[in-house]
């Protein structure tokens, strides 16, 4: 069976790395290290269903990746990580459906596992 | 020198010599009435006096008055028509006789039945006239001249002494001005002194509240920082770990001692991201502040939260207000001010003990007194207790941040918490909230 296809996108790089190590038993992940990089995988890659991304990042912020993001593959679905706790803006992008969710860094990857195939089987 | 003149200059000297006999000079405020006596006596009058001229100067007001009998009662008379009026600031004048015909208007003299009058300006140091000496006769006088020189002598010095009198008297007036003026000051400085110490104070608390909110609001940015930043090294450990974990599945080994090391790496994440979570308050401002807060209710979530730690050891004594106290804020924000409150109340009972929540609510304010029976706080560490990052607890049971917060969320409601304590006697904690911000 194919594996889920997954793009992270992080500033840190060993934030990338760890992720992969940790879940590409899972899924086929893809890697971006802002949010321009980010647009350029999704586009050559439009089957990618799962999009996780950092909130804070030079150049572009996490939400303003994900709103261009969900131009280019409007039925991924997308995921916030951030060191902070849920803010107005994070509030703000859940209700309107923005991204389908968040967690806190640091983050439990089994947890993010568990979210992501929940979604993925329900899709 | 003639004969005639020898026995007159000697008989002068006689005259001056009993005067001065006694020691005049040293009489203090019975000079007057010495000099008078004195003179009305070794002048063979029948009256002397002397007298000061009024402010007016159209009377004169006896000083010191003497008849044959002895010292007579002052009185005032008015100069017009008297021949001290011919005196006063002129001349020495005499009248060896029939000093009434020249003077018909003086009914004084004319009742007294005088017949000779020997007066003497006298002056102040500056030539004001100031006053007279007189002395009067019933019978005709025949040596005016040593009268006159006579009293002439004692005119300068009843004169210094005037001057000396007024200008004590001036000065004692002065003294007492400023003695009263020095006390009127004194008072008055010990006003302003006293109004100054209280906005001396004032100003201190407004220095220590604005070094505090200032302290605070670096620290808000601060932590925002620090936490982002710690949180993503906190996420590198945690995926480290997540991934060893796994791998050691893998491979076979999950003896105890990699579980204990294991172990340390996700209890310190954890732990760690604790702390830095706590930190995020400091941060966050933009929760709301409209939900409707049951204060009795919230603390009995807490004390339900914390009832593992209670039970058996603690008694608590609820004195709540007959109806409920609510007020508008953050809701979860106050259990967390109760939950820090009550859970510091509880760490400080050892083994047994009682905590006590009163509520009372007067105009617009809500009171929660929260009193234990626990350790106390050293007096020293009372004023420090809200300072973040400040515990006496061992390492891992306390970070130092609760009070600091909670008083962080007090001010954000507007309301305000104090510390009273007594070390080994127990501690109680005051806070008032507002509850009129509907």
């Amino acid at each position: 069976m194919e594996l889920p296809k997954v793009l992270y996108v992080d500033d840190e790089i060993l934030n990338l790395r760890l992720f992969e190590i940790n879940l590409s038993k899972h899924y086929t992940i893809f890697k971006a290290l802002n949010g321009n990089e980010g647009l350029e995988v999704l586009k050559n890659n439009q089957e990618i269903k799962l999009v996780l991304s950092d909130l804070r990042m030079p150049k572009m912020m996490g939400l303003e990746f994900i709103a261009k993001a969900k131009k280019i593959t409007p039925n991924a679905l997308f995921f916030l990580l951030s060191g902070f706790d849920i803010t107005k803006e994070i509030q703000e992008a859940l209700d309107s459906k923005l991204i389908a969710g968040y967690f806190k860094k640091p983050f439990n990857l089994n947890e993010i596992h568990k979210t992501l195939t929940h979604f993925t089987k329900n899709a | 020198m003639t004969n005639t003149e020898f026995i007159h200059l000697k008989k002068q000297l006689q005259l001056i010599t009993e005067v001065v006999s006694a020691d005049v000079y040293n009489l203090g405020e019975r000079f007057f009435e010495e000099v008078v006596i004195k003179l009305n006596k070794t002048l063979n009058a029948d009256y002397t006096f002397i007298g000061k001229l009024c402010e007016k100067k159209i009377c004169v007001e006896t000083i010191a008055l003497v008849s044959k009998q002895g010292l007579v009662d002052n009185f005032s008379y008015e100069l017009k028509g008297t021949p001290c009026e011919n005196v006063i600031g002129k001349n020495a004048c005499s009248y060896s006789n029939s000093v009434t015909k020249l003077f018909p208007k003086d009914q004084l003299l004319i009742d007294m039945g005088i017949e000779a009058y020997v007066g003497i300006p006298l002056y102040d140091s500056k030539s004001n006239a100031t006053g007279i000496i007189v002395s009067l006769f019933k019978d005709k006088i025949v040596d005016t001249a040593s009268i006159e020189s006579i009293l002439m002598i004692f005119a300068s010095r009843a004169s210094a002494e005037l001057e000396h009198q007024q200008l004590y008297a001036k000065l004692e007036k002065n003294k007492r001005e400023l003695e009263s003026k020095v006390v009127e000051r004194t008072k008055a400085l010990e006003d302003s002194n006293k109004e100054l110490k209280k906005l001396l104070k004032e100003l201190r608390n407004t220095q220590a509240k604005l070094i505090e909110s200032e302290k605070m609001a670096s620290l808000g940015i601060l932590t925002a920082g620090v936490a982002h930043e710690i949180n993503n090294p906190l996420n590198f450990i945690l995926g480290g770990y997540t991934g060893l974990h796994n791998h050691l599945d893998n491979i076979g080994v999950n003896d105890e001692q990699t579980k204990v090391l294991l172990e340390g790496i996700e209890v310190g994440v954890k732990r760690a991201s604790q702390i830095v979570n706590s930190l995020n308050h400091y941060s966050r401002k933009e929760d709301s502040f409209d939900n409707k807060c049951n204060i009795h209710k919230i603390i009995d979530d807490c004390l339900v939260m914390l009832n593992n730690k209670i039970k058996d050891r603690i008694t608590i004594q609820k004195n709540y207000t007959f109806t409920p106290i609510v007020i508008i804020g953050n809701s979860g924000k106050l259990h967390q001010v109760f939950l820090n409150v009550l859970q510091n109340a509880i760490q400080s009972i050892e083994k047994i003990g009682v905590i006590t929540i009163t509520t009372t609510q007067n105009n617009n304010t809500a009171n929660i007194k929260i009193t234990d029976t626990g350790h106390g706080i050293k007096s020293k560490n009372l004023y420090k207790i809200t300072t973040p990052f400040f515990t006496t607890k061992q390492p891992g049971e306390g970070t130092g941040l609760g009070l600091s917060i909670t008083a962080s969320i007090l001010k954000e409601h507007r309301g305000s918490i104090d510390f009273s304590s007594k070390e080994n006697q127990g501690t109680t904690v005051s806070i008032s909230l507002p509850t009129n911000n509907n």
